[in-house]
């Protein structure tokens, strides 16, 4: 027996046909990654998702679901949740369990999600300006890693707010924001975020704007009733869309700042017993805000992902056992087409065992290639996992 | 000498020992490598600040002279330089109205007026302005914001300032309170002598330039009637027609106060329609010299001049 | 050299039977055999080739009674010292010509690589089908086809070369060619020739002539 001619057969063989040959390595390829990816996903899902709860000690948010204002804080989700107030917050923040960080993250600059907070942010998440400087004013944003390349966007470029309904003319409106600086990436939700000062997201949402001086006898449509100290504008005072050195005086806030929203706030308590007395505070059912404790939030989710993987891996076991049958099938129809030129082989001087080899040997070469794809697959399934699940959170 | 340090090898060891602990603390608490970075909005905060800690930390107060405090805009470079500051010291009462937008970090920041928060006074007589119909009348001006010409409420304000430096330097934290007792000697020894000098001026109202005095009258209990003139502006005729209508609102005032020195021909103007002109300095921002301390006892001595 | 002695032989449920007393063919002899189609002639040429085995009675080859070996045995034996033509040509058709005609060693002679390489060439050369080694067969043309197996078969320089038709479908030019190419080749070679044909125009050039009805002793029921 010839090893190097048998192989040199089969592959002749294989090659002869090859997108026979090629579907059939896929079809193995893909019974072999289906599951095993699915587990590496989840797996991957679940040591992200664990890692990034684990540094977020302590949320507070509005009632409702705790996974929802988890995946929302810590992910930066969409999700239809009632807003917190900043009342709220302040009491959370006098309450002195720690360090408080406001969050903000109902808005998007076209698929980025505009996250409003404060500069404790940035060192909760060790978040470092990789280029530029941080923000110091209204209007000013840092983005992330991602989201710069992505968008080719750096430190003197501006992103502006996307409007939530273009029908909404007096509400949300897109604010134009400074770039000042991007981060470095730290392959978490912030890399493709913009971040901004938490008053930022409320002159987005219309709470606070800058306009022309209506005392200014210039400014356009702003009538001065006189006697009375009062100046009523119209529609026609111009309200700017981006804050410059220029205008920056003219904005200001309206309303009582106590009811203005926030999406959640992160606790990250002094010391333990401080987060013992924080998650006591938050135990009363009567209370308008939940305590949530990220790492638990995660977990939950995590066993519920874990359950359906166990169903999506039986049915990929069951699919898997049907597209080997089939290949098998394939396989044996093939020889039996291949009679002919076996009895050839045989004729010529080819034993039992030479022709059952040379037959195992292309089986082989077919699995072994698809176990070699499925391999690869799985590794870049692996190294993708992390812009899968952002991908697939949002 | 025989006997001369009997126990000098041990001495020195202790010595060495102390010496090394002392580094060891002013490393771990800055000394060393990093010099604390104590950052004010107003003069008077930076003033009770470096009383408190010049020793040891660095106060941070960049506004130019020529440039009032209350509404100095600062550069993205010193928003950084203040963003870094171990503490940063904001009035209140809506007083730098660059803190509204600005990022400041939360967890460095202390506003200083927090412990008399429910005691701070609106301004009047602003104007106010609405953007729709329906909506409320609102000012853009908010709150009076000259709190520590209340000494009172500078004493509170500094009390806050050394509570925070005593949570976030605890190590000098006695001396500290040690500085803040001497400050707040001094705090009260200008209230009492504020007092007096006021008390000196009988119940008239008294006329002042500016509407930063609010605290200051309420404090001593006069009456102040405010216009919006500048020490160094040509009074016109309507100025003083203004002028006027105040006097026949606050009739019997004699006392005309200002910022700061005004113009010759401005107090002549004044001193033919029977206003005594006189400068209480709010000392927002850094004399040209002197100190607030300095500045509050001309102040003082100013009004007691008059009272004699 | 051929031995052929006593043999019978019948294909399960066929009533073709075949039985020979005596075949024997020397070596660098050239015999052709000769008779209709059907009469039995690719059987014998299988079992000579000990492709099937008769039921009794011995097929030797150079003195090693093929018929009495194993499946494994047999083959090798078969594939170093039996070259095959057969009537179908019986190219794989995914390979190209040089791997049909290398085929034997791609099956086992490995060692013998380099000679039986150097053969194929020659004898493609001869035969006429050198320029086409890259080719594969379906681009081939019928009578090319059978120069290839032509080729196959005798590159390995056979004892026994048993070729079943091998001018039927070439021309008369190089029916003639191939078949002085073969019959050169054995008495150069000292191979025992077996040749399957009725093209009665080619007989003259061999050393004998067997009438294959007179060859079976069973030629009353001569369809396999």
């Amino acid at each position: 027996m010839n090893p190097g001619g048998i192989a040199f057969l089969s592959w002749k063989h294989l090659s002869h046909r090859p997108m026979r040959s090629l579907t059939l390595v896929t079809a193995i390829a893909l019974t072999l990654f289906f599951p095993r990816a699915l587990q590496v996903f989840i797996s991957e899902s679940e040591d992200v998702l664990q890692e990034r709860a684990r540094s977020t000690p302590l949320l507070v948010g509005p009632k409702g679901s705790s996974i929802d204002l988890t995946l929302n804080s810590l992910y930066f989700t969409p999700q239809q949740l009632p807003p917190l107030t900043y009342a709220a917050y302040e009491k959370l923040s006098r309450q002195r369990f720690g360090t408080t960080i406001p969050m903000h993250s109902r808005f998007r600059a076209e698929d980025a999600p505009v996250i409003g907070t404060s500069l404790a942010y940035f060192e909760l998440r060790e978040l470092m300006v990789d280029s530029g400087r941080m923000i110091t004013r209204l209007g000013d944003c840092v983005i992330g890693a991602q989201l710069s390349a992505r968008k080719n966007l750096k430190a003197g470029d501006t992103i502006t707010s996307s409007p939530e309904n273009v029908f909404d003319l007096a509400g949300v409106y897109p604010l134009r924001m400074r770039i000042t600086g991007v981060l470095a990436p730290n392959h978490t939700a912030d890399d493709d975020a913009v971040f901004v000062d938490l008053k930022t997201t409320w002159i987005i949402e219309g709470l606070a704007h800058g306009h022309q001086d209506l005392t200014d006898p210039g400014t356009s449509g702003a009538p001065r009733e006189s006697g009375e100290k009062v100046v009523r504008a119209n529609a026609s005072v111009i309200e700017f869309n981006e804050i410059t050195d220029g205008n920056i005086t003219s904005f200001h806030f309206h309303g009582d700042p106590g009811t203005y929203p926030l999406s959640s706030a992160i606790l990250v308590p002094r010391d333990q017993k401080q987060r013992a007395l924080a998650l006591a505070a938050y135990q009363d059912k009567d209370a308008t805000a939940q305590m949530v404790i990220p790492l638990s939030a995660v977990t939950d989710l995590a066993d519920t992902l874990f359950a359906t993987q166990r169903l999506a891996l039986a049915a990929f076991r069951l699919l898997g056992v049907a597209a080997l049958g089939l290949a098998s099938l394939v396989f044996l129809l093939s020889f039996r087409l291949r009679e002919r030129e076996m009895l050839t082989y045989a004729k010529i001087g080819a034993g039992r065992i030479l022709i059952g080899t040379l037959k195992a040997v292309e089986v082989t070469i077919v699995v072994i290639s698809a176990m070699i794809l499925a391999r690869v697959a799985v590794s870049l399934t692996r190294s993708l996992a992390t812009d899968l699940l952002s991908r697939f959170l949002n | 000498m025989k006997h001369a340090l009997p126990g000098s090898p041990l001495t020195l060891a202790l010595l060495l020992i102390s010496c090394g602990e002392e580094e060891k603390q002013a490393e771990s608490h800055g000394g060393g490598s990093h010099r604390p970075v104590i950052a004010a909005v107003s003069y008077p905060l930076a003033y009770f600040a470096e009383r408190l800690s010049s020793d040891f930390a660095t106060v941070l107060y960049e506004v130019p002279t020529d440039q009032d405090p209350a509404f100095w805009e600062p550069g993205d470079e010193q928003i950084a330089a203040i963003q870094k500051a171990d503490l940063i010291l904001l009035n209140g009462a809506t007083y730098a109205k660059w803190v509204s937008t600005r990022t400041l970090p939360g967890e460095t920041t202390v506003v200083t007026s927090s412990s008399f928060r429910d005691r701070l006074m609106e301004t009047e007589g602003t104007l106010k302005h609405t953007h729709k119909e329906g909506e409320e009348a609102h000012s853009h001006d908010g709150l009076a914001f000259t709190t520590w010409l209340d000494f009172k409420q500078a004493s509170a304000q500094a009390s806050e300032i050394a509570l925070a430096l005593g949570e976030r330097f605890p190590e000098r934290k006695s001396t500290v309170m040690t500085r803040l007792d001497a400050l707040l000697e001094d705090l009260n020894n200008l209230d009492t002598g504020m007092a007096t000098a006021t008390s000196g001026l009988g119940n008239a109202p008294v006329i002042v330039s500016h509407p930063v005095y609010q605290y200051w009258a309420r404090a001593y209990s006069i009456v102040a009637p405010s216009l919006l003139w500048e020490p160094d502006m040509e009074l016109t005729p309507g100025d003083m027609a203004a002028l006027a209508r105040i006097r026949e609102e606050a009739p019997g005032a004699t006392l005309f106060i200002w910022e700061d020195d005004p113009l010759p021909q401005n107090i002549e103007k004044l001193k033919r329609i029977g206003l005594t002109s006189v400068v209480i300095s709010p000392c927002g921002n850094r004399p040209e010299s002197g100190d607030f301390l300095s500045v509050m006892r001309a102040n003082i001595a100013a009004l007691q001049a008059l009272s004699n | 050299m051929l031995r052929v002695e006593e043999i019978e032989f019948q294909y399960p449920q066929s009533d073709y039977r075949l039985r020979i007393d005596r075949f024997v063919c020397q070596a660098a002899q050239a015999t052709a055999i000769v008779g209709p189609s059907g009469c039995g002639k690719t059987t014998f040429l299988n079992l000579a080739a000990g492709i099937l085995h008769p039921s009794r009675g011995a097929v030797s080859v150079d003195g090693v009674e093929i018929s009495s070996l194993g499946d494994a045995m047999g083959a090798t034996f078969r594939l170093a010292r039996i070259g095959l033509i057969f009537q179908e040509f019986e190219l794989v058709e995914h390979l190209a010509v040089r791997d049909n005609i290398l085929l034997p060693v791609h099956l086992g002679l490995r060692s013998q690589r380099a000679a039986i390489e150097a053969e194929a060439k020659r004898l493609a050369e001869h035969t006429g089908i050198a320029g086409y080694w890259r080719m594969h067969p379906r681009n081939l043309s019928h009578g090319e086809r059978q120069r290839v197996a032509i080729c196959r078969a005798l590159s390995t320089k056979p004892s026994l070369v048993l070729a079943d038709e091998p001018t039927g479908n070439l021309d008369p030019l190089n029916k003639r060619k191939v078949l002085d190419v073969m019959i050169n080749t054995a008495r150069e070679r000292g191979q025992c020739l077996v040749v399957a044909t009725h093209d009665v125009e080619l007989l003259d050039a061999f050393d004998a002539v067997v009438q294959f009805e007179e060859l079976n002793q069973f030629r009353e029921t001569a369809t396999p």
